[in-house]
């Protein structure tokens, strides 16, 4: 990799329980909702059979949840650049993000209630390119992402939209 | 903006509010039919074709009901609708239960359209729509306006940005443009525009058509057939049939794409008024764009092979306004439908200046060289997934699917081989396709946002892509070294200019130095 990768901060500690959760979560609703369609399939005459790809489905996700937190944990990063805010993630597809100052429409910070336990806070920054968030950086200490939110929204605006 | 001298603001209660036309409620009944019979369609359609087994009447009764109270509903909305130019916003106030102000900033404003669909012509009325980069539509949709009613109000949000001069010539006056005419589509032009085109959205119009045409087959052509079965019958027919049916099936896709460019740029021309390009033209439904010239985020240039053999392309010009649509020609605001091969570098200049060189001459960098092997393994990836399943399903016609491996690589090697990237110092030139070749250039001082992006397999190879966001669109550079993405992150977008922060941002304590983090808050801020 070339010297001019930036050293990037990593998420605090807990947002590794935050990920952790987050994926036991979604392995709960995949799985009530699998195991309603196969109780519903199972009256049908395939009998036990019916169970057996929820199952799979939910064993997999359970290797999933176990393996793929820390290594996302791992790879998310930033920095806050003097004219840019730079963003990686991703273990699959790696992603690096870069979001020129005064480009910054507005800042969001969200707090679920997982988040607000853990007093961690969700990130979101938009641009006029639209499509939703273009940078997102969850569980960060909630006090980080307030400093960062102020940092970002008081850069002067280019508005050259 | 900043050169852009606002007016005076006048007190709001000295400013009277203007409606819309007495006949609007006429004109946009058709409109306001479609919005609300469209949602509808799911469940009338299937019950139509369900005869008698349909829905019961007191449902009906109600979709009904519903429908028409809706309908009501907006064309009260249209009836009552008001709007006024305070200052420098265009402000809109309409509703029936639910009161809605809506006020848009002048200078916000990416583009206007001034629509004359069949139904308003009739009535001598235009539609106004005033375009910000906010949404997917326009925030601004005046349905039922007079021309001249318009034209005071695309006058008045251009004096409120600080400009004296009338923007545009009268809607529906065409002998009255003012500036340079820069295209002008003859009948000609749209017939080779149209014969060249390939859409999807055709294409699903043809397929429904065949629909209907394979019930008319049963009911007129069966008979005729089995009458004069003995000589249908002989050896060779059947491939003579099957070569008929595909020549009627590209006739009909010709005929239709012929059509739809007739009916949408029929009298096109575009027109440099110096501030603004405005393009009109359109043969049932007029249309009029104007797009003002430091609002263009990007130009592409669209030549598909066929078209390149015929000495022409396509020219889109797109703002920050978002729009919806399956082909890109349908989301750019502006297309210019045919531009001569020769003439094409003129347009563009005149779109965005400052290339470096002629287009055919601008020495573009390749894409990495082992983005190939990548490419040429989707390729083989694709044609399996899809010969597959074909042979064994269509067998021993389905082996015929394999015929697509080569063709999939031979196609990967003329998109790797002819795409390209190019960094000036204001813009960003990139080409992609060989068969449908689509030329993008960008200004550097737009870019919104760089993302790099490497998946497993270009992760194993080294390399990765570049997505460049500019406001309402993006375009993908072609595959770099995954460093030289890295680099290009920061080269990209070209360096801000300093203004102020805007007033009531307060500072922050030990922050102090104009916006520039300094020291990290508690070592958690900041690259190190």
């Amino acid at each position: 990799m070339s010297d001019t990768v930036p050293t990037l901060e990593r998420l605090p500690p807990n947002a590794l329980t935050l990920f952790r959760l987050s994926g036991l979560i979604r392995i709960a609703v995949y799985g009530v909702l699998g195991s309603f369609a196969a109780f519903i399939l199972s009256r049908t005459g395939l009998g036990g059979w019916a169970w057996l790809f929820p199952g799979a489905a939910v064993l997999v996700c359970g290797v999933l949840a176990a393996w793929y937190p820390p290594r996302a944990h791992q790879r998310w990063g930033w920095a806050l650049r003097e004219h840019d805010l730079l963003i990686a993630h991703g273990v699959l597809v790696r992603r690096l993000v870069s979001i020129p100052a005064g480009r910054i429409q507005h800042v969001d910070v969200h707090q679920g209630p997982i988040e607000r336990a853990l007093g961690l806070a969700r990130l979101q920054v938009y641009t006029a390119s639209g499509g939703g968030a273009d940078g997102e950086i969850p569980g960060l200490a909630r006090e980080t992402a307030d400093a960062l939110r102020e940092k970002l929204v008081r850069r002067e605006a280019d508005d050259v939209v | 903006m900043s050169s852009e001298t606002p007016a005076p603001v006048p007190e709001p209660e000295e400013v009277p509010w203007k409606m819309l036309s007495p006949r609007a409620p006429l004109a946009a009944l058709f409109p306001i039919l479609g919005i609300v019979v469209r949602p509808l369609l799911g469940a009338i359609i299937p019950a139509f074709f369900m005869k008698g087994g349909g829905l019961p009447v007191l449902l009906w009764g109600f979709i009904f009901l519903f429908a028409a109270v809706s309908a009501a509903a907006l064309l009260y909305d249209v009836a009552t609708l008001r709007y006024r130019v305070v200052g420098a916003h265009l402000e809109i106030r309409s509703g029936v239960f639910t009161k809605t102000s809506r006020f848009i900033e002048a200078a916000r404003v990416q583009n206007t359209e001034v629509l004359q669909p069949f139904v308003s012509k009739l009535l001598g009325l235009v539609e106004l729509k005033v375009e910000t980069a906010s949404g997917q539509k326009a925030e601004g949709h005046l349905r039922g306006l007079t021309p001249r009613d318009a034209q005071a109000l695309i006058d008045a949000l251009h004096a409120a940005r600080g400009h004296e001069a009338p923007a545009l010539a009268p809607a529906g006056a065409p002998g009255a443009a003012e500036g340079e005419v820069l295209a002008r589509m003859r009948l000609v032009d749209l017939l080779r525009y149209g014969a060249t085109a390939t859409g999807l959205g055709v294409l699903a119009v043809v397929m429904g058509a065949l629909n209907e045409l394979v019930e008319a087959f049963h009911e007129w052509m069966l008979p005729w057939m089995s009458a004069r079965w003995a000589a249908l019958a002989k050896p060779g027919m059947g491939w003579a049939s099957a070569v008929l049916v595909v020549l009627a099936g590209l006739l009909v896709l010709w005929l239709v794409n012929v059509v739809l460019a007739v009916l949408r740029f029929h009298g096109f021309r575009l027109v440099d008024t110096g501030r603004h390009f405005r393009a009109m033209g359109g043969l049932f439904t007029s249309r009029q764009v104007t797009v003002r010239r430091e609002r263009i985020q990007q130009v592409v240039l669209d030549e598909p092979l066929l078209r390149r053999w015929l000495g022409f392309g396509s020219v889109e010009v797109e703002t920050a306004g978002v729009r919806a649509g399956r082909e890109p020609a349908e989301r750019a605001e502006l297309v210019v439908p045919v531009v001569p091969s020769d003439r094409m570098e003129a347009l563009v200049e005149r779109l965005i200046p400052g290339l470096p060189a002629t287009l055919g001459a601008l020495s573009l960098r390749p894409a990495h060289p082992k983005s190939l092997l990548r490419a040429r393994i989707r390729s083989v990836g694709v044609s399996v997934l899809v010969a597959t399943p074909a042979t064994f399903l269509l067998w021993p016609w389905g082996v015929l699917a394999w015929a697509l491996l080569p063709l999939q690589l031979v196609g990967a090697w003329f998109d790797w081989r002819f795409q390209g990237w190019l960094i000036t110092e204001g813009l960003v030139v990139v080409r992609q396709g060989f068969w449908r070749r689509r030329t993008t250039v960008l200004q550097r001082s737009r870019i919104q946002s760089v993302k790099a992006v490497q998946g497993p397999l270009e992760r194993g190879y080294g390399i990765g892509h570049v997505q460049v966001a500019v406001a309402g669109s993006h375009v993908i550079l072609p595959c770099v070294s995954w460093d030289e993405a890295w680099r290009l992150i920061d080269a990209l977008p070209s360096p801000r200019r300093i203004r102020q922060p805007p007033p009531g941002v307060r500072d922050l304590p030990g922050a102090a130095d104009g916006g520039t983090p300094s020291a990290p808050d508690a070592g958690s801020i900041g690259c190190k």
